[in-house]
């Protein structure tokens, strides 16, 4: 029985039919072909796989894919606006090596972008609880906060404190 | 398996009724979809997404009580001004929970209903005489104290039964704080917890509601504990007793391979120490409000 879905996916809409039991993660790596979400657990325990709705981090191998609908979903695809290369998380879990293996990492980046929404400068303590919900286990994560304080950094001298991560508000049919 | 997005309370309960045990009520999913998608079939012939019920999502107060719909999300919990402010050990249970990817999903209904021996919601809850309201079809809506539905064997509800909102009586003067300890900052359930609650007249505790999980099979009031507070100022000789007290005597606690059992009433102890010694009027001249 399958559900109609619409949703915005990184500023573009999409119309779908789905499974009405699809993980809104299985919708976009096997209908979109958005490949940076990862599974790591399929368990909600290892937010690998956290994408932003409505700018809300969220296990995506957990939230049903329907309850995406009429919801603006940012992927680490999204995150950078058009023009920009890599947006300043990014850049900063390079020049940082926040990153080794990078399988946690665009959902290490998701949530960060998340928090730095809501507490434009955090302390690294305040990291730290920020993104208990995403595992890693290559680099001990400490190259992960000093990234996402390099970051934060960033925004705020770029006049982007507590902006909301990802393109917006430029919905375009698919077609 | 069919399914189905209710747009009302009266949608769901005929839908519950129709598909009996078949029926599979969704709230946030954080469990229920790992389920469905398992290649085991699961018995389910109808997925009935509640989410569209918007009556089953706000936070009112309503003079003395505050009404919490079941599909509330833990986040909102853990940031509701309302929330925050007249039922503080609820919002930081619910900040508690989890992960902050599981709290944007995992609902106070779904939570409850999973009747987890160490829920955070559960625990503070107990801690604030939560009631809930359950409807069904037949009876439309029921008021029953949550510490009926803790403790009884999973499922807590039964066929064709929603918990539709929980409601907290407010009582000025109260204060309240939750303190959990687990070896990790997310994911795991409390070795131990401790909510506690107190109504001020002043500077003395007119009444008290202590309740702890990881100390018996199911979150419990540590009613030994509350009586040895009331009536009393809250100062070290008192916070020491009751302490002692929900250890000793209100505590069963449980032996695992996450703890032993006097580990764990040792931490009773200290947690609702801790949790008392919060509660304590910031001014120790001050009236309380």
């Amino acid at each position: 029985m399958m559900q109609p879905l619409r949703l915005s996916v990184n500023g573009r809409a999409h119309q779908l039919l789905v499974d009405p039991v699809a993980s809104l993660l299985s919708v976009l790596r096997d209908d979109l072909q958005l490949w940076g979400t990862k599974e790591g657990c399929g368990t909600g325990y290892c937010g690998a796989c956290t994408v932003l709705v409505d700018g809300d981090p969220v296990n995506a191998c957990l939230l049903f894919a329907v309850d995406a609908d009429q919801r603006e979903v940012t992927t680490i695809e999204g995150l950078a606006p058009e023009k920009e290369d890599l947006h300043p998380l990014q850049a900063a879990f390079v020049a940082r090596s926040g990153l080794q293996c990078g399988y946690c990492t665009p959902g290490v980046i998701m949530s960060a972008a998340a928090l730095l929404a809501e507490n434009p400068a955090p302390s690294s303590d305040d990291v730290r609880r920020g993104l208990a919900g995403n595992i890693c286990r290559c680099t001990g994560y400490q190259s992960i906060v000093e990234s996402v304080l390099d970051a934060a950094e960033q925004l705020r001298k770029q006049g982007r404190a507590g902006e909301t991560p990802g393109r917006r508000g430029r919905i375009r049919s698919r077609a | 398996m069919l399914y189905f997005e209710p747009n009302f309370v009266d949608e769901a309960l005929v839908l519950l009724d129709r598909f009996g045990d078949g029926a599979r009520p969704l709230a946030g999913g954080t469990r229920l979809g790992f389920r469905l998608r398992d290649a085991r079939p699961d018995g389910a012939t109808a997925l009935i997404n509640l989410k569209r019920i918007a009556e089953m999502q706000s936070v009112a107060r309503s003079g003395a009580l505050l009404r919490i719909g079941a599909l509330v999300t833990a986040n909102q919990l853990a940031t509701h001004p309302v929330v925050r402010e007249h039922a503080g050990v609820l919002a930081d249970a619910a900040r508690s929970l989890g992960a902050r990817q599981l709290r944007s999903v995992a609902t106070l209904g779904g939570n409850i209903c999973s009747g987890d021996p160490l829920s955070d919601l559960t625990t503070a809850l107990l801690a604030c005489d939560a009631r809930c309201e359950i409807t069904t079809l037949q009876e439309g809506p029921v008021q029953v104290a949550l510490d009926l539905l803790v403790g009884k064997a999973p499922p807590v509800l039964a066929s064709g039964e929603l918990l539709t909102a929980v409601e907290i009586p407010l009582v000025p003067g109260t204060r309240s704080s939750y303190q959990k300890m687990s070896t990790r900052r997310a994911f795991e359930f409390a070795l131990v917890a401790v909510a506690a609650s107190a109504r001020f007249r002043g500077a003395e505790i007119s009444e008290a509601r202590i309740a702890l999980a990881g100390a018996g099979t199911a979150p419990k009031r540590a009613r030994a504990a509350e009586s040895v507070l009331a009536g009393k100022q809250l100062d070290s000789d008192t916070i020491t007793a009751a302490a002692r007290c929900a250890a000793d005597s209100d505590a069963q606690p449980l032996e695992d391979r996450r703890a032993s059992k006097e580990y764990r009433r040792h931490l009773v102890a200290v947690l609702t120490a801790r949790a008392l010694r919060s509660l304590a009027p910031a001014n120790e001249s001050a009236t309380g409000k």
